[in-house]
């Protein structure tokens, strides 16, 4: 049974509606790609999954439960993480405080312990300066963090929303090492990602969006491969405008 | 050097914020008279190449030359009286002032006369919005702000118009006819520049597109060349690892 499913799930932003129906899965253990143009409502997809915009319609089931009609907390609560565009980190907190505000929802310290011993051991950098601000952090240790502090609550799935974004060239291969050291450890991992490439590299299925709609799916090496998957990068989906 | 060809002439442009080369010696040439375009994935410097254009930032190097002067550093206003004038993907319009104040703002008379008063009426009609002209513009949709703001951009006549995004968050019907003016100013001798993510606005209404990537421009041509193009196609695609 699929870990997450989506069927014809329509989203908007206000009034203006920017998912018109659309449906994939996530099986235990893998890793998936949504990747589209600009505008294909990739972030989008991740944001009605989390409960953060307006859902028009369709299921949403994780773990056997739906998640339509569920807020944030609820949706973290229920083993899903969410690491957002932008690397959001609380700047004028320290990392180890960033780490314990994504373990909000537990009250064992215990377990917080073990949580943040874990993710100092995934991302030593961050266990070499647990006092450091975030804020003066770079991009790259900044993204580690928010992918920490994601981990915290020990998540069964976790989704990346462009986690490359405004990252030089080292640390963008360093975040996919990350990844796919996560994937390998047994995460499902659902990952948003403008640089197609690199996702579908690592990524046992993807999904391509279009204008809201699902447009390719197939495993990463069959969309590399297809031209027609580059090609709709610069438009020709035909058109009036 | 003078170039009758040429509207704006931007050569080895560059800016960084702390660290960051947002533009990175980047040089072009806007053709006069026609529609252009300029493009390229998510941060790759377009916007902030518009703002250094605008005078909203100053470019830490390189010149930006208009009608044979070098407008690179001057304030937005300064710019903005030499005839070149904007939007923004994020708008600005003033919230607190109707929609035909916000059309009379940016002209320099306290009292503006007949003609320009008629100026703002025919060209709230050609976005339609006559019906909102007495609401206040932060009372619009930001679709409507967007048309406002493209309305108020041609008060004053303007000889070049840079446009930010003008198809984000615009329905349809009305961005066709945002489209089918825009050609017509074209036809009437502007220049305009539009930086725009639907790349069928582009393909279908630039003559010529500019690309950036990493603050630089890697490719420029007429959209079938530019579609085409490989260098382009892995900037917006990625490319994978390097080994």
């Amino acid at each position: 049974m699929a870990l997450l499913e989506l069927r014809d799930v329509s989203a908007a932003y206000g009034s203006i509606q920017i998912l018109h129906g659309v449906s994939l899965h996530v099986e235990p253990g893998e890793v998936v790609a949504v990747i589209g143009p600009n505008g294909a409502g990739k972030s989008t997809t991740f944001k009605v999954i989390m409960g953060f915009i307006t859902h028009l319609g369709g299921d949403i089931v994780f773990n056997g439960k739906s998640l339509v009609g569920q807020r944030p907390n609820r949706v973290l609560g229920f083993g899903l993480g969410y690491v957002p565009q932008g690397r959001v980190v609380f700047g004028q907190m320290t990392v180890r405080e960033n780490l314990q505000m994504g373990a909000y929802l537990e009250r064992d310290k215990a377990k917080i312990q073990q949580a943040m011993d874990y993710v100092f051991s995934l991302f030593p950098r961050l266990g070499e300066r647990p006092r450091q601000m975030a804020g003066t952090m770079s991009g790259g240790e900044q993204q580690m963090l928010a992918m920490g502090r994601a981990l915290m609550m020990h998540p069964r799935m976790m989704m990346l929303d462009e986690p490359s974004l405004g990252l030089s060239p080292r640390f963008v291969d360093e975040v996919f090492d990350k990844v796919g050291a996560l994937a390998r450890g047994g995460l499902t991992v659902m990952l948003v990602e403008q640089n197609a490439a690199r996702a579908l590299e690592i990524s046992d299925r993807a999904y391509v969006l279009e204008l809201g709609r699902n447009r390719f799916e197939g495993t990463g090496g069959e969309l590399l491969a297809n031209p027609e998957v580059r090609r709709m990068y610069l438009g020709g989906h035909g058109g009036d405008r | 050097m003078a170039h009758d060809g040429i509207a704006l002439d931007v050569r080895d442009l560059r800016k960084a914020f702390g660290g960051v080369r947002a533009v990175d010696g980047c040089s072009f040439a806007v053709p006069r008279g026609k529609i252009s375009g300029l493009i390229g994935p998510n941060g790759s410097g377009k916007t902030t190449t518009f703002n250094l254009l605008t005078g909203v930032v100053s470019p830490d190097a390189g010149r930006v030359l208009y009608r044979g002067e070098d407008v690179a550093g001057l304030k937005p206003f300064q710019v903005f009286h030499r005839g070149i004038t904007r939007t923004f993907q994020i708008t600005r319009v003033f919230r607190e002032m109707t929609v035909f104040e916000n059309m009379l703002s940016v002209t320099s008379l306290a009292v503006p006369d007949r003609a320009v008063r008629a100026r703002a009426e025919e060209l709230l009609a050609l976005v339609n919005l006559t019906h909102l002209r007495g609401e206040y513009g932060g009372r619009l949709s930001y679709g409507q702000q967007k048309l406002l703001e493209f309305a108020r951009a041609l008060m004053t006549d303007p000889d070049l118009i840079l446009l930010d995004e003008p198809a984000a968050g615009v329905n349809r019907t009305l961005l066709q006819h945002l489209l089918d003016h825009i050609h017509r100013l074209q036809e009437r001798g502007k220049t305009i520049l539009i930086v725009e993510h639907d790349m069928n606005v582009i393909m279908n209404h630039c003559e010529r597109i500019f690309v950036m990537d990493y603050g630089v421009k890697i490719a420029e041509g007429p959209p079938d060349e530019i579609r085409r193009d490989e260098r382009v196609i892995d900037a917006y695609f990625g490319r994978r690892r390097q080994p």
